[in-house]
């Protein structure tokens, strides 16, 4: 890589993307390593450079250097370092290649510092300046160019709905039954993730199932129903903030008072928790996870489900962003409890469960595809030891890396997401 | 202590740790204003959980052993920290008798069971130094800073031990204050001051979204 002076971009980088928590954080750091073994990339290459202090650290050189005035005195007592063609490449390499953004490590650090924020910050310095990895820039255009992250054009999807609304109304027998696309004024507008639309149908037709049985206002949008947002990967906010921006008009447009989301773990975090920061303001609508609204269903009583559909052994793997990053601990373990005979859970479960390995765009970057399947080992022995033939992952980045953990690693088990597993039970 | 506040020496050393302490406290405070400039007022998103609970479990239950992963896998670490920092605490309360002529305070951190305990920070001290240099990956970790760190608070403690018996040593230990205190907001030691507030942050994420504090159960499992 060519010697260039970015002296200015990081600075100014660093201003937008710093706030006052993250520069305590960026302050706080003692190097203990107790952080190391929460994280997937280190147990499994054993290398300094995967260990999550190793990434913060060269996130807080580079933050020492540029607005810590002592920064400059002493730089390899204390540590900091101008950000150079060789830094660059060394954050490339582990910023991007090396983290899933799973928040497992911040969970275990006594100091209580957010690793995995402040990587995002590393990162976001890194987008300013215009090295996003390939694979993950190139997801993020599509979203820009399209209205989706796989480019899916509009009619391919209403005829998509169509279709599915079809096989829908032939599996239950009832032509009344409909896949509402652009309904004004209903309840609910449902934001998918795409890649539903373009290869797993299947998860659609169960939410379809699943609204029907409860006898829900809901609604697909034609348009701007994107759930993913994979500029939160990459740190642009501004992008980000945009990407949400889409689903607000389809809010709008369609006169409709809660937005609910597929499930997609990075897709809620970025819309139930990160938007209010981007835009400035929070939306005034309200957004919930389809997990929560089918928990909601079956204790109200409107869905009911027969546990005997479901004999198979069946495990649940808890995606990062849903469940340690998101809050929503119990949905999944409730609703597949109530759907399944033989629930086994993963050691360890729920917030301190393992990272599949395919978060962070992980997925995105092909370029760091064979660390990705390698850190997904742990994954697949967790899921190996539970002996299920069933594993649930309400979140289809995840089920993407299963799929691939489950051929690499001759898993032999079968991927649903929770609503699959709901929809099989419903008794109508 | 009659004999050393009539020391010339001792008084003047005396004032420059209560000088360097009001330094260092200004540096500090000029440090939070120069980060508090990147404050950007945030809208909060509806919280899911409740900020407050997560914020006291983040400063209480959250920091036993068993509450996380990492040091549940490496309790003799957790033990070896708690001990080496409550000693410090020790060492510190130590000195701020003697500066200020605290008399009950300091008879309460002037025998001997206070001298063994000061004794075993220091090796607490030194063992996490060997920890440091002896684990390959531990020593890629750090920095200067790191070591130098610990060896200066380990020779406060051992300063702060031997001066409870032997009053020549004195000297020594408020010397020895005298560096630490200098050295507090320039390197790693600063986490004694940002320990708080970064675990207030995270109290505030965790508590915000309801994942923390975990359901009581857990607690107990
Ligand atoms: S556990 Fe926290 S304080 Fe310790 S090295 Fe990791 S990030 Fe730093
Ligand atoms: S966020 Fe996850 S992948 Fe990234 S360093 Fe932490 S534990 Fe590792």
């Amino acid at each position: 890589m060519i010697e260039k002076n970015w002296d200015s971009q990081v600075k100014q980088a660093l201003s937008r993307g710093l706030d006052f928590e993250r520069a305590v954080q960026l302050s706080t750091c003692v190097r203990c390593g107790l952080c190391a073994e929460s994280c997937h990339y280190y147990l499994v290459e054993k290398d300094v450079k995967a260990i999550p202090a190793y990434k913060l650290k060269i996130v807080e050189q580079v933050f020492n250097y540029y607005l810590n005035s002592s920064g400059r005195f002493l730089t390899f007592w204390f540590g900091s370092q101008r950000l150079k063609a060789s830094t660059v490449e060394k954050w490339l390499d582990i910023l991007f290649g090396r983290c899933s953004l799973c928040g497992r490590c911040s969970l275990n650090c006594p100091m209580g510092i957010k690793i995995h924020d402040l990587v995002r910050l590393g990162r976001s310095i890194l987008a300013e300046l215009g090295l996003v990895p390939s694979g993950l820039a190139s997801t993020i255009s599509t979203t820009i160019n399209s209205d989706n992250n796989m480019g899916i054009k509009t009619e391919e999807w209403i005829g998509t709905v169509r279709w599915l609304e079809e096989e829908l109304r032939r599996e239950l027998e009832d032509s009344s039954v409909c896949l509402p696309l652009d309904r004004e004024g209903a309840k609910i507008l449902y934001a998918i993730n795409p890649r539903e639309a373009k290869f797993f149908p299947l998860s659609l037709l169960a939410v379809g199932k699943i609204f029907h049985a409860a006898g829900e206002s809901w609604t697909l949008s034609s348009n701007y129903y994107d759930v993913t947002n994979y500029a939160y990967f990459s740190g642009q906010e501004a992008l980000a903030a945009e990407f949400f921006r889409r689903l607000e008009i389809s809010m709008k447009r369609l006169n409709c008072q809660m937005l609910v989301l597929t499930e997609c773990g990075h897709g809620f975090v970025s819309a139930r928790w990160e938007a209010p920061a981007w835009l400035g303001y929070q939306p005034d609508f309200e957004i919930r996870s389809i997990l929560e609204i089918m928990a909601d269903y079956v204790q109200q009583g409107k869905l009911k489900l027969d546990p005997s559909r479901n004999n198979l052994p069946v495990t649940l793997h808890d995606p990062c962003n849903l469940v340690r990053l998101g809050g929503l601990l119990n949905e999944a373990r409730f609703l597949i409890r109530q759907s399944v005979k033989n629930f086994i859970e993963m050691k360890p479960r729920g917030i301190e469960n393992f990272c599949c390995g395919g978060g962070g765009g992980q997925l995105a970057m092909t370029e760091f595809a064979a660390r990705r399947q390698k850190a997904g080992q742990i994954k697949a022995r967790q899921i190996k030891e539970t002996g299920a033939k069933i594993v649930v992952a309400p979140c289809h980045n995840c089920l993407d890396q299963l799929l691939e953990l489950n051929r690499i690693y001759k898993l032999g088990v079968q991927l649903k997401t929770v609503t699959e597993i709901v929809a099989e039970a419903l008794v109508f | 202590m009659a004999v050393f506040e009539k020391d010339a020496v001792m008084v003047w050393l005396k004032l420059s740790i209560i000088f360097a302490l009001i330094l260092v406290t200004v540096i500090f405070i000029i440090y939070f204003f120069r980060i508090y400039h990147y404050y950007r007022p945030k809208p909060q998103p509806k919280p899911r959980g409740d900020v407050k609970k997560g914020k006291v479990y983040s400063l209480s239950l959250g920091l036993l052993p068993w509450e996380k992963e990492s040091t549940r896998k490496h309790w003799p670490v957790y033990i070896i920290g708690i001990i080496y920092h409550s000693a410090i605490a020790f060492a510190f309360f130590r000195l701020v008798a003697i500066l200020f002529n605290l008399n009950f305070f300091l008879n309460f951190f002037s025998n001997r069971p206070v001298m063994i305990f000061l004794f075993v920070g220091t090796v607490s001290g030194l063992s996490l130094f060997f920890r440091r240099l002896l684990k390959a990956e531990l020593r890629q970790l750090s920095y200067p800073d790191d070591y130098a760190a610990n060896l200066l608070v380990n020779l406060f403690l051992l300063n702060g031990a031997i001066s409870i018996f032997f009053q020549k040593a004195l000297i020594f230990f408020l010397l020895n204050a005298f560096f630490l205190i200098l050295y507090l907001p320039l390197g790693k030691i600063r986490h004694c001051v940002f320990f708080i507030p970064s675990r207030l942050i995270f109290g505030q994420y965790y508590g915000l979204r309801g994942v923390l504090p975990p359901p009581f159960k857990k607690i107990f499992q």
